[in-house]
């Protein structure tokens, strides 16, 4: 990867931008932290180095790397931010939502809240196996988490998510 | 099965890779452990997230790319900086080469002083003495008088 080109870089950027994208919002759903400005940041932080992309992993675990790492610098820019528990759930929208009716859309913002409140360890987690389809071997690479741990922080999340989802009212039944 | 094998049992079970003889073995087991056995249901009761978060249409995406792309091709476009100027490049050279150079001059040092003492032997320390001491032909005289007449 160490001569890409402008347009070879221009097709990763094509290719990787809609699924980053929502992997992302999902990582942001509730902080006023804007994900495409996250991206944006993202891409020319990955053009800069691409010399140092050895290959080895994919592409897109090395940019989702990149992402999450500028997100977590966010956060710690912004650690006076109101606490996500605190925040109505219509916060939890996004500009391109289309609910098929009342109770599906509560749900689902019910679920995003839960979500986001998880610790930062499980909910990339989370957001990687169950919403980006990652195997454990591509989370391992961008957590650097060997991975019996992550099956064992992913017990922890699902079990945290199904405790969340009944203090919230949420029938699991 | 121990704890730690069985919570990594339940998180294959809630991804969904166990086959329905492997759950019915997971089940019984987990008879042993009421609490393990509660999280598991709990767990395999959770709703499928991947559609808690919709992908959004291409055409969301189509300014945000361009504006990325154009971005980079700027940065390619701008000149690499000002050269810098003589001071600036003084110092790195300093800081670059100053070991190197140091450490040059000692070996070089060594090596000439290393070539002349070989081609006769030298005593440095006579060789000092006579250099910080030259030596006064009359004074010389005078002390060998001095010791003919003390002793003679």
């Amino acid at each position: 990867m160490g001569n890409t080109g402008k347009n070879d870089f221009d097709k990763i950027v094509e290719e990787n931008y809609p699924r980053l994208h929502r992997s992302i919002s999902a990582y942001l759903t509730g902080s006023s932290v804007d994900p495409d400005d996250i991206l944006q940041e993202t891409f020319l932080k990955a053009w800069k180095n691409i010399g140092g992309f050895k290959g080895g992993s994919g592409i897109y675990t090395w940019l989702y790397s990149i992402a999450r790492n500028l997100c977590i610098d966010e956060f710690r820019k912004r650690k006076y931010e109101k606490q996500i528990s605190s925040k109505p759930v219509e916060e939890f929208e996004l500009a391109w939502d289309q609910f098929t009716g009342q109770d599906n859309r509560e749900e689902i913002l019910l679920l995003r809240k839960a979500i986001s409140e998880l610790p930062e360890l499980l909910k990339t987690i989370v957001i990687l196996k169950s919403i980006d389809g990652l195997t454990y071997p591509e989370i391992e690479e961008i957590t650097g988490v060997n991975q019996q741990t992550l099956k064992n922080r992913m017990f922890r999340a699902r079990k945290e998510l199904a405790e969340l989802l009944k203090n919230m009212g949420v029938d699991l039944s | 099965m121990n704890r730690t094998e069985l919570i990594i049992r339940i998180t294959d079970a809630s991804d969904g890779i166990l086959t329905p003889d492997e759950l019915r073995q997971l089940e019984t087991d987990l008879q042993q452990y009421p609490d393990l056995m509660s999280d598991y249901k709990a767990i395999m009761k959770l709703p499928e997230l991947d559609p808690v978060y919709p992908q959004a249409g291409q055409a969301h995406f189509t300014g945000r790319i361009a504006a990325i792309q154009n971005q980079i091709a700027a940065a390619n476009r701008a000149p690499q900086g000002e050269p810098p100027v003589f001071y600036e490049l003084s110092l790195l050279w300093f800081k670059k080469y100053a070991l190197a150079a140091s450490l040059l001059i000692v070996a070089l040092t060594s090596v000439s002083t290393w070539l002349q003492s070989g081609e006769e032997y030298v005593d440095s320390a006579v060789m000092m003495d006579e250099f910080f001491y030259l030596a006064d032909e009359n004074e010389a005289d005078a002390y060998v008088m001095y010791l003919d007449e003390f002793y003679f």
